[in-house]
């Protein structure tokens, strides 16, 4: 049966057009990075989504803006008595710390390997959370107008964050340290043996690659970021050892590490670049 | 006699859809909350399309199916693809699909979500190595669930428009 319109007779040649163009959209994305800047474009332009979608999460956590509304006096000063002290407490531990990275670099200087640069940070807040519960991936909302590049590092206050994998004008999307495609190098703080330590798609649980049952590897170790393959800055927390089984069956031990940064909890992360990052594109 | 008016309507709808698409759950919601997200963008345009199909343009529906690629990370093109069939789908059998009880439309949406899922999940395969697995129906199964509510309420909700 003929339909009201004209376009009906055409639909057939529309849909096959456009699943060709999805077809080959799909297949340009995954070979090469042509794409890069649509997906940039569609993703500032899209970025009010975010606001809107992130709207219900704010209201219930009392996150930004609805804790400053609504939260009385007191509060908010015994809020604001706390963060002093924290200021002080940390900027006392930070002036040992300028004072350390200048002797360690005295010393690096002088075993003849070449002294860290310190990379930028910048502050950003999570905007949304990519919802596919497979997908380890977080909105911030700091872009490409602010200077975050795609393979900068993401910390939070307690360890090392993810990566950023693509950035818009105004926000950029982050892949999580436990996604099932991300895996960072790490060595454990105890004795330097290097691990890699992979995502399994739990946000709380890291594995490490192929560790021999010899290694010398305990629960509680801490692991750090080793500063190879020189995406992510050296020395960052990683996460804590949290079980170790050697299997007689097994060729390789199994060990499972805890992240230590609060991967479905943080609100505001710092994006880290690199003196050196892109090197290893 | 407008062909556009009464448009802003299914303008709004798949506005209204896509960050619903994306929301972001508080952090102490239990895991199983996530799951029963179905997939809105699906919904509105299969509703519109039965409905109204002189006001859903396919190639509109398919660039709102890249912009919800983009939000939800996945490959550029997969939503789009598949939002254009359901529009193609709504397109030619929307005088029967009217005619159907809620229910039977829900079937409809189910086998439309599921293809919907499947080249997610085929697509993710094919670019990331992750397997695919039963996992995909969920959504499906979820969407059929929403439809006779979703449907419902939106006819509530615009049954005073006019559409010229």
């Amino acid at each position: 049966m003929k339909g009201l319109f004209a376009r009906e007779s055409t639909a057939g040649y529309l849909l096959a057009g456009l699943a060709t163009l999805s077809v080959l959209l799909a297949f340009v994305e995954a070979n090469t990075r042509l794409l890069a800047p649509v997906r940039s474009v569609v993703g500032t332009v899209a970025t009010p989504v975010y606001m809107v979608a992130n709207v219900p999460t704010n209201v219930w956590d009392g996150g930004s803006w609805f804790v400053d509304v609504v939260s009385d006096r007191v509060g908010m000063r015994e809020q604001i008595t706390r963060l002093e002290k924290q200021v002080v407490e940390l900027s006392a531990v930070s002036q040992q710390f300028l004072a350390l990275r200048e002797e360690n670099n005295r010393l690096r200087e002088l075993l003849g390997s070449s002294a860290r640069v310190p990379g930028e940070k910048l502050i950003a807040e999570l905007v949304a959370v990519v919802p596919d519960p497979q997908k380890h991936r977080v909105v911030i909302d700091k872009g490409a107008a602010d200077g975050v590049a795609v393979g900068e590092a993401v910390i939070d206050t307690r360890g090392l964050f993810g990566q950023v994998v693509e950035t818009a004008r105004a926000t950029s999307v982050v892949l999580l340290i436990t996604d099932t495609t991300h895996a960072v190098p790490a060595e454990v703080v105890r004795n330097n043996i290097r691990v890699i330590a992979a995502g399994v798609g739990k946000s709380d649980v890291l594995e490490l690659d192929p560790v021999p049952k010899s290694a010398d590897i305990r629960e509680g170790d801490l692991l750090n970021s080793s500063g190879l393959g020189g995406r992510f800055p050296q020395g960052y927390p990683v996460g804590t050892v949290t079980s170790v089984e050697k299997l007689r069956t097994a060729p390789y031990a199994q060990v499972e590490v805890k992240p230590a940064a609060d991967l479905d909890r943080s609100r505001y992360v710092l994006v880290v670049s690199q003196p050196s990052a892109g090197q290893m594109q | 006699m407008n062909p556009f008016r009464g448009g802003w309507v299914v303008f709004l709808t798949l506005l209204l859809a896509l960050p619903l698409s994306v929301t972001d759950f508080p952090f102490d919601t239990p895991g199983w909350v996530a799951l029963l997200r179905p997939e809105w963008v699906l919904l509105a345009v299969f509703y519109w399309g039965v409905e109204r199909p002189d006001r859903v343009p396919m190639i509109f529906v398919w660039f709102v199916g890249l912009v919800l690629d983009v939000l939800q990370g996945g490959p550029l093109g997969v939503n789009g693809l598949c939002l254009a069939a359901v529009v193609f789908v709504a397109w030619s059998y929307y005088e029967r699909l009217r005619m159907y009880s809620r229910l039977q439309q829900a079937v409809v949406v189910f086998l439309l979500a599921l293809g919907l899922g499947c080249a997610k999940g085929g697509a993710a395969a094919l670019a990331q190595d992750t397997p695919m697995s039963v996992t995909l129906v969920v959504p499906a199964v979820m969407t059929m669930v929403w439809w006779p509510l979703v449907a419902e309420l939106v006819q509530r909700c615009t049954r005073r428009v006019a559409w010229g």
